[in-house]
């Protein structure tokens, strides 16, 4: 199992085409992947979980993955994460 | 013959609605009722095996996905953002979560039906509890989806065939029904709920099809046949309009067309003068009818909403209002304005109260009005008052295009002051659990001289800076804009108020501080010339002068401005300034 700790660094925060995003990426692996944030924890692979995750600007967002392939899993959402999700 | 139809009964009724969608429509009217579904709990047990449920569920994502495949393909190249909102839509259907819910309801042996009515109404409940509205108004779309997705399990696909230039009345409408509208050539949409960011009313605007929301007992009060009007920009709907309605509302149209025509062009481009140089060109705000020209205009955002106007302070004092339910009250008038302009910045101006805007409504009995507690200096006085403002600004600002303005300031002081109330007001509100722009932007307005000439101070404590105009001219010159003895000492062309004018921007660009112009001068020729060469980052001008201003803006060449500025800041008398401008 993996954990890794990601910022929000677009303006906007988590709202659907983020979500929408995070889905497409994570859904490309095998691991379950969960986001948690405050303790509220959500599947990354859910985007109608995802719209609830609180994640403003500047939230840290807690990444767990669990499978053959959480290591890529967890490099490519932090890459989607560093990027503002491609608005910024 | 017309005069004598008085006696004939007119079956005309007006409705009135939230306009999304701005434009006039005239059609027939189209009523789609929502589709019933019993969805009893004890009626909806099972008879098939759940196996045979979970494949009707798969057949139905599989078959509802082509749906939105088909339609993002139509879309996507005249509307890429439909199409994106489209593909985020899509993933809902074979969301992981939704789908565990779905089998674990059809495994305790409900139908396939009720497991989707039941799981996507529990997600609805999940997305209302968010703190963001936006994410909030997504609660609809999971409706609409979540009806869509009823419709074509229950093999009743209500595939509707809606006649060409007619009017669609509706509960609600989805996304994709609206671009499916689009397809079949509707000439406008009337619906009962909705919300002015969802992605329907998004994709209405952004294929120009009229539309108006939140019109109660819509799909009751008009019927299948009837001819309805849609005003949406007023958001009225006429159904069954009597003669003298339809005529009226012709010569709107027409008069609309003429004015769109002669500005048109002109709306679309971006504010620049004949060289290429951009700048900003934002509209004032006094009351919310301006709201829907300055969306019209293309105004890029508001750069001073006059709060005293908009907000009716007088309940306050007059109806007794608790300052709880004043804040309130604000909050409602801000947020309409707020998410009117969104993605656009919306600069809100602290009140500017005292001086001439109602004194006898304070108790302010000053023999010197002008020269005493107005503006900033009333509100620091009023923490209470002041606070209730500031908190309805920062519960505003969740969707980051707010930003606040002080007015009248004379000293650090009371930039400071403001500062330290602002911050109090966020941990109150951090506390209660709102949600805000914790990294809002906060201005404030130079009106005087103390301010210009300590603007280089006053810049390092503030995000913004924007001049106004009028009062800067009455307190460097002494002279009362509205007093006709003393109206030609009154002249913002005085090299004093230039002066000031350009120590006040040298400041703001030093430390790399926005700096703007809001006030009448911006809506004079000569004058257009001068801000340009001054280097305003934005100009904020009454929303009936933007396109005007635009035009000259267009028209000058930034060069020769800067040359006639130079010359400008060396005359010695205001007289000197006019005849060089040419003004009379």
């Amino acid at each position: 199992m993996l954990v890794e700790f990601v910022e929000v660094v677009n303006p906007a925060g988590m709202h659907t085409r983020p979500a929408a995003e995070i889905v497409k990426t994570a859904s490309r692996f095998k691991s379950k992947i969960l986001m948690e944030v405050d303790g509220y924890t959500v599947n990354a692979k859910s985007i109608i979980g995802l719209m609830t995750l609180p994640a403003t600007q500047g939230t840290l967002v807690k990444i767990v993955a669990e499978g053959e392939d959480a290591q890529q899993a967890i490099q490519s959402l932090k890459e989607l994460f560093a990027n503002g999700f491609g608005e910024i | 013959m017309k005069k004598n139809k008085k006696k004939s009964k007119s079956n005309e009724i007006q409705l009135k609605g939230i306009p999304v969608s701005k434009g006039y429509a005239s059609g027939t009217a189209f009523v789609i009722k929502k589709y019933y579904y019993n969805f009893d709990p004890n009626g909806s047990t099972s008879t098939s095996k759940p196996e045979e449920e979970i494949e009707r569920f798969r057949q139905a994502i599989f078959q509802y996905e082509h749906e939105f495949e088909r339609q993002i393909q139509n879309i996507k190249k005249e509307n890429p953002i439909a199409s994106d909102v489209l593909q985020s839509l899509k993933l809902i259907l074979s969301d992981p979560e939704i789908e565990k819910s779905v089998l674990s309801y059809i495994n305790q042996g409900y139908t396939a039906e009720f497991a989707v009515e039941q799981t996507y109404k529990n997600f609805e409940k999940d997305l209302l509890s968010v703190k963001s509205k936006v994410i909030r108004e997504r609660a609809f779309e999971l409706e609409q989806i979540k009806d869509r997705f009823l419709e074509i399990l229950i093999n009743n696909k209500l595939s509707i065939v809606v006649p060409k230039n007619s009017i669609v009345v509706a509960t609600s409408v989805s996304a994709d029904q609206v671009i499916y509208f689009h397809e079949n050539n509707v000439a406008g949409l009337v619906t009962e709920v909705g919300g002015t960011t969802t992605h329907s009313s998004i994709i209405a605007r952004s294929l120009k099809i009229p539309s108006v929301i939140g019109v109660t007992k819509a799909t009751n009060l008009i019927h299948d046949g009837d001819l309805v009007l849609i005003d949406g920009y007023k958001g009225i709907i006429y159904v069954n309009p009597e003669r003298a309605t339809q005529e009226a509302f012709q010569k709107s149209v027409k008069e609309k067309n003429l004015f769109e025509k002669q500005l048109g062009e002109l709306i679309f481009k971006p504010t620049q003068t004949l060289d290429g140089k951009r700048i900003e060109l934002q509209a004032n705000l006094n009351f919310r009818e301006e709201l829907d020209e300055t969306e019209l205009y293309h105004a890029d955002g508001i750069g001073l909403v006059r709060t005293e106007h908009l907000v009716p302070i007088k309940d306050y004092y007059e109806k007794n209002f608790s300052i709880r339910e004043f804040e309130e009250q604000q909050f409602e008038i801000y947020r309409e304005v707020a998410i009117k302009l969104y993605p656009k910045n919306v600069i809100f101006r602290a009140f500017d109260l005292g001086g001439d805007k109602f004194p006898s409504l304070f108790g302010l009995n000053e023999a010197n009005p002008m020269l005493g507690l107005r503006g900033i200096r009333y509100l620091l006085s009023k923490p209470k008052f002041f606070k209730a403002q500031l908190r309805a600004f920062l519960k505003t600002s969740a969707e980051k295009n707010v930003q606040i303005m002080l007015p009248m300031i004379t000293t650090v002081e009371e930039v400071l002051e403001s500062r330290k109330l602002l911050n109090q007001c966020m941990i109150e509100l951090n506390n209660e659990g709102f949600e805000f722009d914790p990294e809002i932007k906060f201005g404030i307005m130079i009106e005087t001289p103390a301010a210009a000439l300590q603007s280089g101070l006053l810049a390092k404590y503030v995000d913004f800076i924007s001049i106004g105009t009028n009062d800067l001219t009455q307190y460097t010159l002494v002279a009362d804009r509205d007093n006709s003895q003393v109206s030609t000492y009154f002249s913002p062309f005085h090299p004093s108020v230039l002066k000031l004018m350009k120590i006040t921007i040298d400041s703001a660009k030093r430390r790399n501080k926005k700096v703007g112009i809001c006030g009448e001068l911006a809506s004079h020729p000569a004058a257009t010339g001068l801000l340009v060469a001054l280097d305003f980052d934005s100009i904020s001008i009454s929303i009936e002068n933007l396109l005007q201003v635009k035009k000259w803006i267009s028209e000058i060449d930034s060069n020769l401005a800067k040359r006639n500025l130079s010359k400008v800041l060396r005359f010695s008398t205001a007289e000197e300034v006019r005849k060089f401008l040419e003004i009379d």
